[in-house]
């Protein structure tokens, strides 16, 4: 097993690079100078050139990517052309809001998903399915930014249960441990801080976890109605186990791993979801900084963003893999 | 033995109870004041981050409605208008050859962290800007961008006259200097912080002298301020604390308005101002209009340097009827460059009238009765001087139609957009400004200096207008800069340049209990004096 993990770590170089290639190449054949956005409205041509010197924009491509190749290797990626800032100084004080916001994504994800499979599954055709699958519908079919707003409208402006936007109240001072705002309330044994925060995260979790729900929810039914259909299913029961242990233990279990494989793959739907959620929510992660950049043409920070979401998502992938050992004992790696 | 309809009966009573819970949660307020705004704390809702609390090396509009809470200028704009009062300089004088400016500054002010405020800070400052050798000159991907638009040219150095007295030396006139010198870019920063956090750290750490104090920035979220006890103008602020949130989706801004975790915000789309009309907990301000917007011809393409075809176009176009449906009722039709807010204004501009019959005339008699075909180009973003682009594009290309001028509406990103303004790729397209001080310079010497034929945006080549301008800008009498930049205007107007299509004022949105946010022309409004009823 670990030299099966190794040896895919090891291929993950090789996805990068081309990932990197294919990006670099990409942004610079937009159209467009980052040059002139950057200095915007005020341009001068002398201020244009200025700035694309200052950040090697005049140079040839290749050169320009071998730059970037010889820098990235060294943990730098360049500086950002909004702020200036070192582009890992920017992304690292944000990763935290889009890991918390994730978590709480995958947890609503599987915790709707996965039950409204099995219950659809378990009884085809009633209204509990139909039902079920009519939530995975809207849920596929609702754009994330109208269903972000609509959240909004219902649960802040007229209920006034939830806030409209940010990680934790303006009023509320919290001691960062791991600056994941509601583990470091409950760290900090600071409850209101807690409360608070996790009030923020539940509306974005929700928006983000809207696709990945349905996914997973007409994933687990698929999958479940299949297994419930085994010849094992039918042994259990007729050797008298009852239709809830049936269901879970022997059905779930075995319809386990194309979900997991579904969950693993909706990762990159979290985090396309984060960039607009994180927008719509004012959410102060990763995605809402990607979304600016590509507005702004801060090539550094977007070659950046692609492959820090690029390797978290073969990452991802990777241990998906390494999970279908535990979940099927007839895999073994080698 | 457990039944098979029991073990459902379990799971629907799960359900039940994590429902019950997750209602719970959601209809108990709770924290909720964790993130309302307060009596005390005003919460200005911004549609965008700074990139610097250092305003002399940032161009962003966000920066500076931060920094005009911490910081002062020698002198500043009137709330509301773009006239100039005292700030940090109590009276100010020019010599007769315009080249020195003496200031006399306000006693017993100190700043945040203590310095006292004198010549010698306001010396530090401007060396600190003039100066490359300068040992806080140097900031990490930063560039004194204004000043070296508005002053580098003409200064030479400042004197300390006396510890309330300082000089700025030029080398050449700059009349426009005291209405440039009102640019937030121009703050004064303490001395002792530059020593402390140099060139670069004063970005992240602002000390001014102004009526906040800061607290904490915490990137694309909010900057925090606290009251300034020792402000030099007694009573102010008014609020103990303010806190800058950025939302940068308008419509998202707008339901945090409504949910009133926020007091006030800017930039709403039009169609929440509608809505903020008929709230009973929510009214409008605005600021005044200080843009305008205008369609502007490639005069170097061998169709708009025909005059008559020119003309042709401006006729056709309902200018009344784009401002009226599409300004939301917050636009007035522009007849010049510059806004009603400005001197040096032409008194009677000739006027455009919006007549589709004279439009045809004009066509057959420039040899085109039956139109012609061209790119219509359309800014792809929002500004406030055209605040939908494509809709108001596609008005005017509707009104040539009907003429017969068949304009092929176009557009591209915005990069690109910047970039082919200064190609001669558009024939015509849209364009504005929004300005930046009260100054004529700031207009008419941004758009008419100079002739270039390989650029549509410098397409006009008429030497008398670049001569009046040039002249104004060193002249000392600003009834003499008035009548050469009214000069100027009129043969641009004559030889219609541009098509003046709207000024437009920029409404702000706030809760009901809020007094005394007066919308300022260049979008910095003076927090200092907003309180709750």
């Amino acid at each position: 097993m670990a030299r099966y993990i190794a040896r895919r770590a090891v291929a993950l170089l090789p996805i990068l690079l081309g990932v990197s290639a294919v990006a670099f190449l990409m942004i610079h054949l937009l159209p467009g100078d980052p040059a002139t956005v950057y200095v915007g409205e005020h341009a001068t041509p002398g201020a244009i050139e200025r700035v694309q010197h200052e950040f090697g924009l005049d140079k040839p491509l290749p050169v320009q990517y071998g730059i970037y190749l010889w820098n990235a290797v060294r943990g730098n990626f360049g500086e950002s052309l909004d702020s200036h800032r070192n582009v890992l100084d920017e992304f690292v004080p944000r990763f935290p809001a889009t890991i918390e916001l994730t978590l709480g994504a995958i947890t609503v994800a599987l915790c709707l998903g996965i039950p409204i499979g099995i219950m659809s599954a378990a009884k085809p055709n009633s209204i509990l399915d139909r039902f079920g699958m009519l939530v995975a519908l809207a849920g596929v079919s609702i754009p994330v930014f109208w269903l972000g707003l609509m959240l909004i409208y219902i649960f802040s402006v007229y209920i006034h249960a939830l806030p409209t936007s940010g990680q934790l109240g303006v009023n509320i001072s919290l001691v960062p441990v791991t600056h994941i705002d509601v583990l470091d309330g409950l760290l900090t044994a600071n409850w209101a801080a807690a409360d608070d925060a996790l009030r923020h995260l539940l509306l974005p979790s929700v928006t983000v976890g809207s696709i990945p729900t349905a996914i997973i929810a007409r994933m687990t039914r698929a999958s479940m109605l299949d297994a419930l259909q085994q010849d094992y299913i039918r042994t259990a029961r007729a050797k008298g186990v009852t239709g809830l242990t049936v269901v879970i233990r022997h059905g779930l279990r075995n319809a386990l791993l194309p979900i997991v494989t579904v969950i693993g793959l909706q990762f990159g739907g979290f985090l396309t979801g984060a960039i607009l959620t994180e927008t719509i929510f004012s959410w102060p992660g990763v995605g809402r900084f990607m979304y600016d950049s590509i507005l702004f043409r801060d090539y550094p920070v977007i070659l950046a963003g692609i492959l820090l979401f690029s390797l978290m998502f073969v990452l991802v992938n990777l241990v998906v893999d390494v999970l279908y050992a535990f979940l099927d004992p007839r895999i073994r790696y080698a | 033995m457990v039944t098979a309809p029991q073990g459902w009966r379990r799971v629907a009573i799960s359900f039940g109870i994590v429902a019950a819970l997750i209602t719970g949660v959601l209809i108990v307020p709770g924290s909720v004041t964790g993130w309302a705004a307060g009596p005390t704390t005003f919460i200005w809702g911004k549609s965008g981050d700074g990139d610097s609390m250092d305003s002399p090396v940032s161009t962003n509009g966000e920066t500076y409605e931060v920094t005009t809470q911490i910081f002062n200028l020698l002198v500043r704009a009137v709330p509301g208008k773009t006239d100039i009062e005292p700030d940090l300089a109590t009276s100010w004088s020019v010599s007769p050859d315009g080249l020195t400016w003496t200031f006399k500054l306000r006693q017993g002010v100190t700043f945040h962290d203590g310095t006292p405020f004198n010549a010698e800070a306001v010396k530090t400052n401007f060396d600190r800007w003039a100066f490359k050798d300068n040992p806080y000159h140097e900031v990490k991907g930063g560039e004194y961008e204004y000043w070296g638009d508005f002053m580098a040219d003409s200064y030479k150095e400042s004197k300390v006259v006396d510890p309330y007295t300082v000089q700025l030396i030029l080398k050449q006139p700059n009349s426009p200097l005291l209405q440039n010198l009102t640019i937030i870019a121009f703050q004064m920063t303490s001395p002792a912080s530059l020593k402390q956090y140099g060139g670069t750290g004063v970005g992240t750490h602002p000390v001014g002298t102004g009526p906040f104090k800061f607290v904490e920035w915490v990137r694309d979220d909010h900057v925090t301020m606290t009251a300034n006890p020792t402000f030099f103008r007694k009573g102010l602020p008014k609020v103990q604390r303010l806190i800058m949130r950025v939302i940068k989706d308008n419509a998202a801004r707008f339901l945090a308005l409504k949910a009133g975790e926020i007091s006030a915000m800017e930039l709403p789309n039009t169609d929440d101002v509608k809505v903020a009309q008929n709230d009973p907990n929510l009214k409008i301000g605005f600021r005044p209009p200080f843009n305008t917007s205008w369609l502007r011809f490639n005069m170097t393409n061998s169709l708009m340097k025909d005059p008559k075809i020119r003309q042709a176009i401006a006729a056709a176009i309902n200018r009344q009827a784009i401002v009226q449906g599409l300004y939301a009722g917050y636009g007035e039709v522009a007849t010049q460059h510059m806004p009603p807010t400005m001197w040096g204004r032409v008194a009677s501009p000739p006027p455009i009238t919006y007549d589709p019959a004279k439009a045809k005339q004009l066509l057959a008699e420039a040899g085109y009765p039956n139109g012609f075909s061209f790119d219509f180009w359309y800014i792809p973003v929002s500004r406030p001087y055209f605040p939908n682009g494509k809709e108001i594009g596609t008005a005017i290309a509707s009104d040539l139609n009907k003429v017969g001028i068949r304009a092929h509406l176009q557009t591209e990103d915005w990069a690109v957009y910047l970039k082919d303004q200064k190609t001669t790729k558009f024939p015509l397209y849209m364009a504005g400004w929004i300005g930046d001080n009260g100054d004529p310079d700031d207009w008419l010497g941004f758009f008419f200096p100079k002739f270039d034929a390989t650029s549509a945006r410098w397409s006009y080549n008429n030497p008398a207008v670049f001569d009046l301008i040039n002249k104004a800008k060193v002249e000392n009498s600003q009834a003499k800069r008035a009548q050469m930049y009214a000069q100027a205007e009129t043969y641009v107007l004559r030889d219609l340049r541009d098509i003046p299509i709207a000024h437009a004022r920029v409404p702000l949105l706030m809760r009901k209990n809020v007094e005394g946010l007066i919308g300022q022309p260049d979008a910095n409004e003076y927090m200092e004096l907003v309180y709750f009823r």
